[in-house]
């Protein structure tokens, strides 16, 4: 398979399960855990160049073992992980020219040197060199907003154009796919957005394909066109976000009434409805959750529809969605949440 | 590889040279011990053994050729550790860089300063009175070369070992007591009773530190211990051997750290 016809990430079936300590190593070789901890559970992914795709999912849920498998910096128990046609485990030197990757924080920077010999050094480590070093250089702090920043060192940057200069480190060797693990952890909502702007613009300019972890419910949902839920170890959702079982066209519909009496008949109307669900009842008001849509609710309420004083409708906020969906798969593993 | 060596010899200065009062106190402090040794030489201007000349420059020898040796003994350890406690050493690992080539990497500056240090070192000395054969240097830099790639498989080892188990370094804590004791840095290793004696003669610095004070003292054809010729073609044996196997376990304990997922933590 070419490089240039390969999807950009295909993992099948990967599975990292990590392993304590044998008991006569544990002297010298402390791991944290005692019992086998499934990381991965039979992880399917297929993902293609030009994209963003975002990898949610809250703490312990599987993202950085996924994306050091990713830039072959762990290998997997079972299944395979292939980047632009190349296997993660068996090729890891040629993986990692074709990633480029981006650590959660900031300590893989070396803060005492200026931008320009952090990039340098990546640079030269790539086997880059001379002019065409120097442009590249020029080319990456440029497309990070950077571009008069070369000679500023790293502690006098704040923590979004630190990121912005990992990001430009990750993107120097014009690597195919970029792997960004957490890259706003450690940034503020605007210095966050701005970010995300870049890699938006590099993506498109660039062509580029990047996978991208987070646990921010903002973010999941600005780049809501691709996402990957994960939950202990397990692919919970893959694909769009509007594709989430149907969840997330769910709203809150609260109606009161002119009189107590409509609100119960209402109630008692709603109770029966298809996808709906009566959240609350006060004495003039009735709260449902439903999928179906308002005119199909009103239809449902019949004479009653005349009594209504007032409507309100709320979207379910995403997280809640992603609680809920997080809690069935919990249940169906016969998991406590 | 020409690339990756001077990328890791720049970003090593600019960051030594990024802590000017560190710097100037480290340099100050590996500077102590001359001024010790050379008043504990006027102690013992008369030696009760033979020390090829006088005892100064005899300690000197042992001082410089350690603190050389050393930077292949604790050189990879101590910047794996570095690289690992300040969060940068996954990011090492993920540039298309062979990992093979990191322990040649990250040492190289640790190296070239330790060299300059140890000149430094010399010069001092020579001012304060030392003598030295300037026929034996060629042969002394060689062996010392030789002695480094020999301390360097065993520090890559020691750097297997901190890889995994992270703060923890038996090998190099117990190694740099022996070589203090038994390598003869600062008395002749015939004062030791014959049974600790073997024990020197397992340690590649006893040889090293022998061969140079048989090259570089006015007196010290005749001091006891092996040859400059015997000693090189040791070290080449040796390292022959040692060195690429090294490398290879060094390697192979990367891979248990990729596959156990020990690589990052710390």
């Amino acid at each position: 398979m070419s490089v240039a016809a390969a999807p950009a990430v295909e993992v099948r079936g990967l599975t990292k399960v990590y392993l304590p300590s044998p008991p006569w190593m544990r002297f010298f070789l402390r791991t944290q855990i005692r019992e086998p901890v499934r990381a991965l559970d039979e992880v399917s992914i297929r993902f293609d160049g030009g994209q963003i795709c975002a990898v949610a999912g809250p703490n312990g849920a599987g993202k950085t073992t996924l994306f050091k498998i990713l830039t072959g910096l762990l290998a997997p128990t079972e299944g395979s992980a292939v980047v632009v046609g190349i296997d993660a485990t068996r090729e890891s030197p040629q993986l990692r020219r074709v990633v480029g990757f981006m650590a959660g924080d900031d300590r893989s920077l070396w803060l005492r040197l200026t931008c320009q010999q952090n990039l340098e050094f990546r640079g030269r480590l790539q086997g880059l060199r001379g002019a065409v070093l120097t442009a590249r250089i020029d080319d990456v702090l440029d497309a990070v907003g950077l571009g008069d920043m070369h000679d500023r060192v790293g502690f006098a940057l704040s923590s979004g154009m630190r990121a912005r200069l990992q990001l430009a480190c990750a993107l120097l060797h014009e690597p195919p796919v970029l792997i960004l693990d957490e890259p706003t952890a450690t940034i503020d909502p605007v210095g966050s957005f701005e970010l995300l702007q870049k890699i938006r613009q590099v993506t498109v300019e660039r062509k580029l394909a990047v996978l991208f972890s987070t646990h921010r419910v903002d973010e999941i949902e600005a780049l809501g066109e691709n996402v990957v839920l994960l939950h202990r170890g397990h692919v919970v959702h893959a694909g769009p976000l509007d594709r989430l079982g149907g969840k997330l066209e769910r709203q809150v519909v609260t109606i009161d009434f002119v009189s107590a009496e409509a609100a119960r008949a209402a109630a008692d109307r709603l109770a029966n409805a298809e996808a709906t669900e009566v959240v609350e009842q006060s004495a003039y008001a009735v709260t449902v959750a439903t999928s179906a849509r308002l005119g199909d609710l009103l239809d449902r309420l019949g004479e009653a529809t005349s009594s209504i004083r007032s409507l309100n409708e709320q979207r379910v906020p995403l997280r809640e969605v992603l609680a809920e969906v997080l809690a069935e798969k919990d249940t169906e593993h016969g998991l406590d949440a | 590889m020409g690339e990756v060596s001077a990328a890791f010899i720049k970003i090593g200065y600019l960051t030594t040279m990024s802590y000017p009062l560190s710097f100037v106190v480290d340099q100050i402090a590996t500077l102590t011990p001359i001024f010790t040794y050379y008043f504990v030489a006027k102690v013992v201007e008369t030696p009760s053994v033979d020390v090829g000349g006088d005892y100064f420059t005899f300690v000197i020898i042992g001082v410089i050729t350690t603190r050389l040796l050393a930077g292949g003994l604790r050189g990879l350890g101590d910047e794996l550790e570095l690289a690992v406690s300040e969060g940068r050493f996954e990011s090492l690992l993920a540039q298309p860089v062979p990992w093979r080539t990191l322990p040649f990497g990250l040492v190289q500056w640790g190296f070239i300063w330790r060299a300059i240090n140890a000149a430094v070192i010399v010069v001092i000395a020579i001012g304060l009175g030392s003598e030295f054969l300037l026929s034996g240097v060629p042969a002394a830099l060689l062996i010392v070369l030789l002695g480094t790639f020999a301390t360097m498989a065993i520090g890559n080892l020691a750097a297997g070992v901190k890889l995994l188990a992270k703060r923890t370094d038996p090998i190099i804590a117990f190694y740099q007591i022996a070589v203090f004791i038994f390598a003869g840095v600062a008395y002749p290793i015939t004062l030791l009773p014959r049974a600790l004696q073997i024990i020197s003669y397992l340690i590649p610095e006893t040889y090293v530190i022998a061969a140079l004070r048989k090259l570089l003292l006015p007196g010290g054809a005749d001091l006891p211990g092996p040859s400059a010729p015997s000693v090189i073609l040791g070290l080449l044996l040796f390292n022959a051997i040692a060195f690429p196997a090294s490398l290879w376990l060094f390697g192979r304990t990367l891979e248990y750290g990729r596959k156990t997922g020990l690589l990052g933590g710390y």
